[in-house]
C-alpha cells in the first residue's frame, strides 16, 4: 500500500526514517533516567522539534524536573534551571545592566534565559511580572536589556513545571503566557511495575546518568525536516474546525457548550497544532499527517487554551470534556 | 405667738376650700413604659374666672396625650357648675416626670403629681417577641379575580380551538409516512453511483477514496450506531470489531487505511487496488447487513 504513495512523499518518508535514528537515541537515552511515563517524553520530543515551549502540570514527585533536565543532559547543549519563587525579579531571568565605576559605562549581565534550554522549575511560584519577563524571550526568542535586543540561541526551548494541588503562595499563569506554551502536559502517576522499577533504581547503588548524544545542529536538522512533513488541505481543515468549534460550538451542533466556554483558542492554537502534529508524525516514522496525530495532540494543545465560564466550573465540566464533545462532533475527513 | 398660729390656720383652711373647687387627679403613679392611664381635671363651684388649660398633645415633655375629652360641663342641684375633662396619657421613656401643679386662677391651683415610668425588665435568656402578633390577612376571592378572569379566557380558548380547529383537522387528516430505508441500501446505492462517477479513472483518485470512505463511516454509523464520520481509522476498527468477524475486519481495515493513504499522503493505489476497493465496500455492506426476515 505504502508503495502507491506519491514520490515526493516516499522520498520524505526514508529521509524520516534515516533522520529519525535521532529519535530512538533521545528516547534510549532518556528512558534510561525516566521509567514509564511515555506521554510526557513523546511530548516533549514534539516540543523539541517543533520549535515549541511546553508546560508540565503534575503533582510533585511525578519525574517533571527530571525528565526535562534528563532531556537538556541529552544534547550538547546550555541548560539553565531556574527555580521560580516569590522573590524572584526578572533581572534574575532576562540579566541586566551593571554599572563600572572604574570605566563609567553600563556593561550588560546576561541572564540564565540565554542558553539553549531552559527549565522554569515552579513557574506558577513566581509573580506575573517576572512570568511575564519571559513572554518576549518565548515568542520572539529575544530579549531586551537596557533597550538593547539581544537574540537567544538557538534551538531555544522554555520547559516549564508547576503544581496543581498547592494553590497557596501561587501566581496562575496569565493567559497570554499560558497562550505562549505549545504544550500543555497532564503527568499521571506510573503504573505498579514502573513504580517498582522507580524505587528499584532509586536504591541502587548508582542512579543512572543519561549521556549527552546529541549537538545543537541535529535538533535543527531534524526540525528543518519536520517542517516538509506533508499535511493535505484537509487535515488543515480538520484542525481549523477543531479549534473553530472551541469558540462557536454552536456552528457544530454542540449549543450545550456555548455557555462553558468563555474564550476558545486563539489562532496561534491552530498554528501549533498543525507543526505538533508534523513533529508526531515524524516521531512516527511518517511523512504525512493523519487525523490520529490531531486527535491524538489535541488535549495537549488546546486545553490550557480554552477558558472555561462559571457555569463550567460549578457543573465540574473541564477544558478535557469540552475538547472530547468537540473531537465527538467534528467530522473527520 | 397667739398671733401667728391664727394666722397659719387661717391660710390653711382657706388653702384646703381652694383644692375642694378643682381636682387634678391621676390613676396611679407608677406606669410601664408606654403604658396607658387617666388623668382628669375637675372644677367645681366657679364663681371667678379662670383660664382652663388647653392640653391636646402632651402634658409636659415626655408625658404624650393619646386622647381627651371635650370639656364636660355638669349644673349641680345648687346651682353651680361643675367643668370636667379626661386625658389618656402614657409615656415613651422611662424615668420619673413631675406633673407640676395646674394654675386656673391664682385661687384654683391642683396639685402637683410625681409620674414614675418603669421599663420592662429584659433577660438575655428571653426570646424576641413581636411587638405585636401579625395579622393574617383574611383569603378573598376578590383578590385573585383578575388571574379568574384570565384562566377562564385560557379555558375558553382551548374550548374553542379545540372545536373548531381539531375539527377541520379530522376532517383532513393525511398520515405522514416514514419510510426508512435501510442502511445498507442507501450504502450499495451510493456506492453504485459513486461506481458510475467513474472518478479514479479520470483521476480523480483523492475524490473517489474520500466518498468511498466517506459512504462506509455513514453506513457504520447508522448500521451499528457508532460516530464513525468522527472517529480515525483505527478507533473505528477498534470499536467495530466486535461486530462483525475478523476477515470484514481485515477487510474495512484495509479499505480504510487505503483511503487514508489517498486522502492525506497523496498515495495513488492502482487500477487493480481501485476495483478492489469498491468491491470489497459493496462486500463489507452486504455481509454486515441487517437480514429482515418476513
Amino acid at each position: 500500500m505504502i508503495d502507491n504513495i506519491n514520490t515526493d512523499i516516499k522520498i520524505l518518508n526514508e529521509k524520516i526514517n534515516k533522520e529519525s535514528a535521532i529519535i530512538d537515541l533521545l528516547m534510549l537515552e532518556m528512558n534510561k533516567v525516566i521509567v514509564g511515563q511515555k506521554h510526557m517524553t513523546e511530548r516533549l520530543l514534539i516540543a523539541l522539534l517543533s520549535n515549541g515551549h511546553i508546560l508540565l502540570e503534575g503533582v510533585p514527585g511525578l519525574a517533571k524536573t527530571l525528565a526535562i533536565s534528563t532531556l537538556s543532559k541529552t544534547i550538547d547543549a546550555n541548560f539553565s534551571r531556574l527555580q521560580f519563587t516569590p522573590d524572584l525579579l526578572p533581572a534574575d531571568i532576562i540579566g541586566t545592566q551593571i554599572y563600572s565605576p572604574k570605566k563609567e559605562t553600563f556593561s550588560v549581565k546576561k541572564g540564565p534565559i540565554f542558553a539553549n534550554f531552559i527549565l522554569a522549575d515552579e513557574i506558577n511560584r513566581a509573580p506575573a511580572k517576572v512570568q511575564s519577563a519571559l513572554l518576549e524571550a518565548m515568542q520572539e526568542r529575544q530579549v531586551t536589556i537596557g533597550g538593547q535586543s539581544y537574540e537567544l540561541e538557538k534551538p531555544f526551548l522554555v520547559m516549564a513545571t508547576q503544581n496543581p494541588v498547592e494553590q497557596e503562595g501561587t501566581y496562575p499563569l496569565p493567559e497570554a503566557q499560558v497562550d505562549r506554551f505549545m504544550l500543555k502536559v497532564i503527568i499521571d502517576y506510573p503504573n505498579k511495575e514502573e513504580e517498582k522499577i522507580i524505587v528499584r533504581n532509586n536504591l541502587a547503588k548508582s542512579f543512572p546518568q543519561a549521556n549527552a548524544v546529541l549537538k545543537t545542529d541535529a535538533i535543527i536538522k531534524a526540525r528543518d525536516l519536520v517542517k516538509e512533513v506533508y499535511m493535505d488541505e484537509k487535515i488543515e481543515q480538520y484542525i481549523i474546525d477543531i479549534v473553530f468549534a472551541t469558540r462557536f460550538p454552536q456552528e457544530y451542533g454542540l449549543e450545550n457548550l456555548k455557555d462553558m466556554i468563555s474564550f476558545g483558542a486563539s489562532p496561534r492554537a491552530s498554528i501549533n497544532l498543525a507543526s505538533a502534529c508534523k513533529a508526531y508524525a515524524f516521531i512516527k516514522r511518517r511523512g504525512y499527517v493523519i487525523p490520529e496525530d490531531v486527535r491524538a495532540l489535541c488535549y495537549d494543545v488546546l486545553r490550557h487554551r480554552i477558558g472555561l465560564t462559571y457555569e463550567a466550573e460549578a457543573e465540574n465540566i473541564s477544558s478535557e470534556d469540552i475538547i472530547t464533545q468537540i473531537l465527538n462532533s467534528v467530522e473527520i475527513p | 405667738m397667739k398671733k401667728l398660729i391664727i394666722f397659719i390656720l387661717i391660710i390653711l383652711s382657706n388653702k384646703i376650700s381652694l383644692a375642694e373647687n378643682f381636682q387634678a387627679t391621676l390613676d396611679t403613679n407608677a406606669i410601664l413604659i408606654g403604658q396607658q392611664i387617666k388623668f382628669s381635671l375637675k372644677c367645681s363651684d366657679l364663681n371667678s374666672e379662670i383660664n382652663w388649660p388647653i392640653l391636646t398633645d402632651s402634658i409636659l415633655n415626655g408625658i404624650e396625650i393619646i386622647k381627651f375629652s371635650k370639656i364636660d360641663t355638669i349644673y349641680n342641684k345648687d346651682t353651680s357648675i361643675t367643668y370636667y375633662q379626661e386625658f389618656i396619657i402614657t409615656a415613651w421613656d422611662s424615668g420619673a416626670y413631675y406633673i407640676p401643679p395646674i394654675k386656673l386662677n391664682n385661687n384654683l391651683v391642683s396639685e402637683g403629681f410625681l409620674l414614675n415610668v418603669f421599663s420592662i425588665d429584659i433577660k438575655e435568656s428571653d426570646s424576641l417577641k413581636d411587638i405585636k402578633e401579625q395579622i393574617e390577612a383574611k383569603f378573598s376571592l376578590l383578590d385573585y379575580w383578575i388571574w379568574i378572569l384570565v384562566l377562564l379566557i385560557v379555558l375558553l380558548g382551548i374550548y374553542l380551538f379545540n372545536k373548531f380547529f381539531n375539527k377541520s383537522n379530522q376532517t383532513a387528516t393525511t398520515k405522514k409516512v416514514v419510510i426508512k430505508i435501510a442502511p445498507n441500501i442507501i450504502a450499495t446505492n451510493a456506492l453504485d453511483k459513486l461506481e458510475k462517477k467513474k472518478l479514479w479513472q479520470e483521476g480523480k483518485i483523492k475524490e473517489y477514496y474520500s466518498e468511498i470512505s466517506e459512504i462506509l463511516r455513514t453506513y457504520i454509523d447508522s448500521r451499528f450506531n457508532i460516530i464513525a464520520l468522527e472517529l480515525t481509522t483505527e478507533e473505528i476498527i477498534n470499536k467495530i470489531s466486535k461486530n462483525i468477524s475478523s476477515e470484514s475486519t481485515k477487510e474495512l481495515r484495509t479499505l480504510l487505511l487505503r483511503s487514508d493513504l489517498a486522502k492525506f499522503a497523496k498515495s495513488k493505489p492502482i487500477d487493480v487496488e481501485n476495483n478492489e476497493s469498491m468491491l470489497l465496500a459493496k462486500k463489507l455492506v452486504d455481509q454486515t447487513k441487517v437480514e429482515i426476515h418476513e
